[in-house]
């Protein structure tokens, strides 16, 4: 248990054939939205064009270039994904360790708080934090990351829980070491595997509430693209121009199923 | 008895989070008013005053928490229809939609699953099986609003073909459950693969198996009750967390319904609303958690022992 970080490149090459897809697609998500953001923005063209020479998938119904917000979609999607992923971690690690390490009444409050949070659909819950917030791109992040937080916090709770009673935490403790000695030495880099393949499966997670939120039109500026927002656009010219709506929605679900794929190649590396 | 209670106090806890998030939050109700000029400025601050939103937010709480004991969820803020009466109109057209969608993803979930349980094994079934798990894994991935448009533009011809009132009726409430049962239909039919496969290396099995079981998709019937347990435990998660999935199928089929009152409320800081609805959603979580834990008790005697 030795091995922090799941995804070292030598373990990933020796890995089948889908954690590679997995990688390559989101590698391929990454530098197309790089591209974007170095290259100057295409000219507007006719609406609702067909796929042309200059226009490689068409245009939308404002004559942009559809190929190109899907690449830029794609970052702005990952980015919002990965930032409440990480909030959901960080929030969810702390108040797991928390929940587990300290005994009596803290720990079960926390574990009461975790019961109430868990109780309401993520989604609902994510809705609420974002009426409290008014809509925004960061407000999206906020309000997904502290949705999910308590699901993560179970989780981290559980694995903590399991440390706790090892013969080398007790020792550490029985010698005089300090909480946050015990938490940095001895308890994350032994919950750091299933951490990084649980957070992996949360990222998908994240990927479709941030999308779904957005899509009901919670999300920032229009003018920005965004998987969620586009398909919820693409909805308005869905006879003339279905594929608008079928790429993000494929490139959305491609996205969800690599990081998971990664996730569950994670945990099963983890177990051998 | 204990869980009940416990679960009451998760509900009281949740409208109490509602309560204070919206009012401390940044929508107004008042500012939606004006943006769409149904109200001036005077009637606007007059509206605050009547339904008490100027006054101190512990006097808010009290008069709510008063109402809420004598059965009064209070009304809505812009039409001013008591909470109750919205929830069950708008129930009547949800509730048979998450049913459905619900039934369907568990019916066909656990079904695939076990088909997909095969894939190690040899002989046809490891075939069918790989590829069954790969429809489970990319229907669980599947955005809603997305397989809520194709069905969409699936009803369009079907609904003109058909003349039959009753039949049109039924495509109107079936497609909309498909398109949220790939999705969770998806995650059940994994989380049961994943625990048939777990109880097909159990001790009780082998033993069967050395008595001359037979093995084979026929036979995952006789593990059904050792593996349905926690599959159950999923299903009743989902079932309380259809209302988040209702949210995206109703907007995309403009159907009405609670999700979509829930989306339409929270935009215009429709606050009662909010609030009766995110408790029905944690009393629909406690409900059905507490109904898998008792199916889970009844199916397998391992979990009655423990108790």
């Amino acid at each position: 248990m030795n091995r922090v970080g799941v995804l070292t490149p030598r373990r990933l090459f020796a890995a089948g054939s889908v954690p590679r897809a997995a990688v390559l697609w989101l590698l391929f998500v990454i530098l197309g939205g790089a591209v974007t953001l170095l290259l100057p923005v295409p000219a507007l063209g006719v609406p609702l064009q067909s796929p042309t020479w200059t226009h490689w998938l068409g245009t939308d119904l404002l004559g942009r270039d559809f190929g190109w917000r899907l690449l830029s979609g794609g970052v702005h999607t990952l980015v919002v994904a990965t930032g409440s992923a990480c909030l959901s971690i960080l929030l969810g690690g702390v108040w797991g360790i928390a929940a587990g390490l300290s005994g009596g009444w803290i720990a079960g409050l926390l574990e009461r708080i975790m019961d109430v949070v868990l109780s309401v659909p993520a989604l609902v819950l994510a809705l609420v934090i974002l009426a409290a917030l008014g809509p925004g791109e960061w407000a999206v992040v906020i309000a997904v990351g502290a949705g999910g937080a308590a699901t993560f916090a179970r989780l981290i709770r559980a694995q903590t829980v399991q440390i706790r009673n090892r013969e080398y935490f007790l020792a550490s403790r029985a010698l005089g070491a300090g909480w946050i000695h015990m938490v940095v030495r001895h308890l994350l880099p032994n919950i750091a595997d299933p951490l990084a393949a649980y957070g992996a499966l949360h990222f998908g997670w994240a990927l479709v509430n941030a999308a779904s939120l957005t899509f009901l039109g919670f999300g920032g500026s229009p003018s920005v693209a965004e998987w969620g927002r586009m398909l919820s656009e693409a909805r308005l010219v869905f006879w003339q121009a279905p594929w608008e709506a079928a790429a993000p929605a494929i490139a959305l679900a491609a996205s969800v199923l690599a990081v998971q794929r990664l996730g569950e190649w994670g945990l099963e590396e983890n177990r051998r | 008895m204990k869980r009940l209670l416990e679960g009451l106090v998760v509900v009281w806890a949740v409208a109490t989070i509602a309560f204070f998030a919206l009012r401390l939050g940044r929508v107004d109700p008042m500012a939606a008013l004006l943006s769409q000029g149904l109200a001036t400025r005077e009637q606007a601050a007059e509206m605050r005053t009547s339904l008490g939103l100027d006054r101190p937010l512990i006097n808010q709480y009290a008069d709510y928490l008063d109402g809420v004991l004598h059965g009064n969820l209070g009304r809505s803020i812009f039409s001013g229809q008591a909470v109750t009466g919205m929830i069950t109109e708008a129930a009547a057209y949800t509730v048979p939609l998450a049913l459905v969608a619900w039934l369907l993803s568990v019916v066909f979930g656990i079904a695939f699953g076990a088909i997909a349980s095969h894939r190690d094994e040899c002989g046809p079934g490891a075939g069918i099986g790989r590829v069954t798990g790969t429809l489970l894994a990319i229907g669980a991935a599947t955005p809603v609003a997305w397989s809520g448009l194709i069905l969409l533009w699936v009803s369009v011809p079907l609904l003109s073909a058909l003349t039959v009132e009753p039949l049109r009726g039924a495509v109107r409430l079936l497609l909309p459950a498909l398109a949220l049962a790939v999705t969770v239909g998806g995650s059940i039919g994994r989380a049961a693969e994943a625990s048939i496969r777990e109880s097909r290396g159990e001790p009780f099995r082998i033993a069967m198996q050395a008595h001359g079981f037979p093995r084979g998709i026929r036979a995952d019937w006789q593990l059904l009750r050792a593996y349905l347990a926690p599959v159950l435990a999923l299903a009743g998660m989902e079932a309380a967390f259809l209302l988040g999935g209702t949210m995206v199928t109703e907007v995309v089929f403009a159907r009405p319904g609670l999700g979509r009152m829930l989306v339409d409320a929270v935009l215009r800081g429709d606050y009662p609303v909010v609030q009766a609805l995110l408790a029905l959603a944690a009393l629909g979580y406690t409900c059905f958690g507490i109904a898998a834990d008792f199916a889970a008790a009844v199916l397998d005697p391992r979990i009655r022992e423990q108790r």
